[in-house]
């Protein structure tokens, strides 16, 4: 019981530590400027350019904002925000190019289903290397801090 | 003909979904941006702010837990002499009133208020509107039987009353069994979401932050000019929440005042969870939409993000509409429009998860909390959203036959409590 009770109290220790711990993990706001310019910049090659579907496009620049607003802010250096930045990108051209292609190859086999299962199935593909990447980038920028076993 | 009805349909459903993403990106980046400036320092400005408190417990069938959350109340830093703590056994079959019984023998400040058959096991709401003419504190504080509160908890929650606007104070729920499995700690997910950020933004933000009901408490005078809680509610907390709005006080909502809760955990609890939270808050969209529209307690701002969180568990069900609407148009309509307007599907299938956190906001929380690896569950975080589109429409069909059909529950809608937790995880 008494090893219990002293790993609860170490509960309360671990959020009352939480506040520190948020007043550590102080971000840089300035890091937005570059950040979204170079977003503004990746954005407009794709919407403007003819890189990319215009689906696609419209991936990247939703993706571009999301990266920029959500992970700019936090601490951590600026060159390698804009680094997961540009890969992120790289990443994101690559994933819509190649499920773009999936789709026409197996589109031209068997039409009719195909397109059925597309329409159902691509909203979660379209999002799904945007929410995996933006979750690992959080992984990087942020501070571990240790396990806790209360009993 | 039927290509216009059905676009005009889907534009409208997408400005929907578009109106609620923007929402909570609004939010999570509010949080992030405010995470250096301390949040209204009530604990600094009214630090020897100690009213008379009564602390109530409602417990049916609780033998499990009821001691855990008993010995804690023992150990909490409040002044005794200020505190008033009351069980109220609703009808158990166990040995939930016995184990009160036992902390009531040892602990003057500690009773326990037993309903039998007859009287009790009418639900949440009726218990604790059974308890309210035994308490003598000021301020009224809600605890669930499963819950581990902070040993300072009840400060942190009591200084926002300093304040004579604010009617309740809620403060945040952190699940205590997070490791036990994958279900645990998405739902784990969703409340850092839901009160790390959906929470603490519509509090720095002015808006609506919601009383939950638990880890929580209303100022005595409020609760009784309010009448108590209303009995017939399924989700009487969104309901006390704009009955107290629309009588013109406020909710503050303190992220220091950290509890700890069993969270389900299994995917079939999850559905029996989430199908009454669901249920109830459509049930109070209904009762208070028109109210909160024409209200003049209530600033712009408060209106448009009540009329947002009143309907915020009609979302799964808009979004499988327009999942549906948008099969034929893709046949018969595929133009560049339609697929710009696709891709708010994308977001919104990761962005209404269980306590309609998205995706960014649970990331934006997590990190705020110094977690690292519990980021790489979060793309896991569709399947909870898949898993509430029926739960959701289930809930919307069978509220609107039971409107129609005039009928009323009031029983205990409980969720299984296993006393389960003792661990926390902090990375």
């Amino acid at each position: 019981m008494d090893s219990e009770e002293k790993g609860r109290g170490d509960i309360a220790d671990a959020s009352a530590n939480n506040s520190a711990a948020n007043s550590q993990r102080r971000g840089s706001s300035w890091h937005m400027i570059p950040g979204f310019s170079a977003g503004m910049i990746a954005s407009s090659v794709f919407l403007f350019g003819s890189l990319t579907s215009l689906e696609s496009a419209a991936m990247l620049t939703i993706f571009n904002f999301l990266f920029v607003f959500l992970i700019f802010p936090l601490r951590g250096n600026l060159p390698l925000k804009l680094l997961t930045l540009l890969m992120g990108n790289v990443i994101g051209l690559a994933w819509n190019g190649l499920f773009s292609f999936s789709a026409n190859v197996i589109a031209i086999c068997m039409e009719p289903v195909f397109n059925t299962l597309y329409l159902i199935l691509s909203p979660f593909l379209n999002l799904i290397w945007i929410v995996s990447y933006w979750s690992i980038c959080l992984t990087i920028f942020s501070e571990s801090k240790e396990w806790k076993e209360v009993d | 003909m039927i290509v216009e009805i059905l676009e005009a349909v889907y534009v409208t459903l997408s400005v929907l979904i578009i109106a609620y993403i923007v929402r909570h990106f609004v939010f999570a980046f509010t949080v992030l941006k405010n995470s250096d400036s301390p949040q209204r320092a009530f604990r600094t400005e009214s630090e020897g702010y100690r009213p008379t408190t009564s602390v109530l417990i409602p417990a049916c069938d609780e033998e499990r837990v009821i001691g855990r959350i008993l010995q804690r109340m023992t150990e909490l830093t409040y002044p005794k002499d200020k505190l008033q703590i009351i069980v109220i056994n609703d009808a158990s079959k166990d040995h939930t009133g016995e184990i009160a019984d036992q902390f009531s023998k040892s602990y003057p400040y500690i009773e326990v208020l037993h309903r039998n058959k007859t009287e009790g096991r009418k639900g949440k709401a009726a218990a604790l509107n059974a308890a309210i003419p035994h308490t003598n504190g000021e301020i009224i504080l809600f605890f669930d039987s499963d819950y581990y509160p902070q040993k300072d908890i009840l400060e942190k929650l009591v200084s926002p009353f300093s304040d004579p606007e604010v009617g309740a104070v809620q403060g945040r729920v952190t699940v205590l069994n997070e490791p036990k499995n994958l279900v645990t700690r998405l739902v784990s997910l969703e409340r850092i979401g839901g009160y790390r950020v959906d929470q603490q933004a519509r509090e720095s933000l002015g808006l609506i932050p919601q009383f939950g009901g638990t880890v929580g408490g209303v100022r005595r005078i409020v609760l009784e000019r309010l009448g108590g809680w209303d009995e017939s509610a399924l989700a009487e907390d969104t309901d006390l929440t704009f009955r107290i709005y629309l009588a013109g006080f406020k909710v503050h909502y303190n992220n220091d005042a950290e509890c700890y809760e069993e969270a389900v955990e299994s995917w079939r609890a999850y559905w029996k969870q989430r199908y009454r939270w669901s249920r109830g808050h459509m049930q109070c969209a209904f009762k208070h939409l028109a109210n909160v529209i024409t209200s003049r307690k209530l600033t712009v701002r408060e209106k448009i993000d009540g009329l947002l969180l009143l309907n915020v568990y009609f979302m799964p069900v808009l979004v499988l509409l327009s999942w549906i609407v948008c099969i034929p148009l893709f046949f018969l309509a595929s133009s560049q429009w339609f697929l710009m307007l696709w891709t708010s599907m994308s977001i919104s299938l990761y962005s209404f998860v269980g306590n309609f956190a998205p995706f960014f906001e649970v990331g934006v929380g997590a990190y705020l909390d110094g977690r690292t690896r519990a980021h790489w569950l979060i793309s896991l975080l569709i399947f909870t959203f898949l898993y509430n589109i029926p739960i959701c429409t289930k809930a919307f069909i069978d509220l609107v036959f039971s409107k129609l059909l005039g009928k009323k529950e009031l029983y205990w809608h409980k969720t299984s409590h296993l006393g389960n937790g003792k661990g926390y995880i902090v990375n």
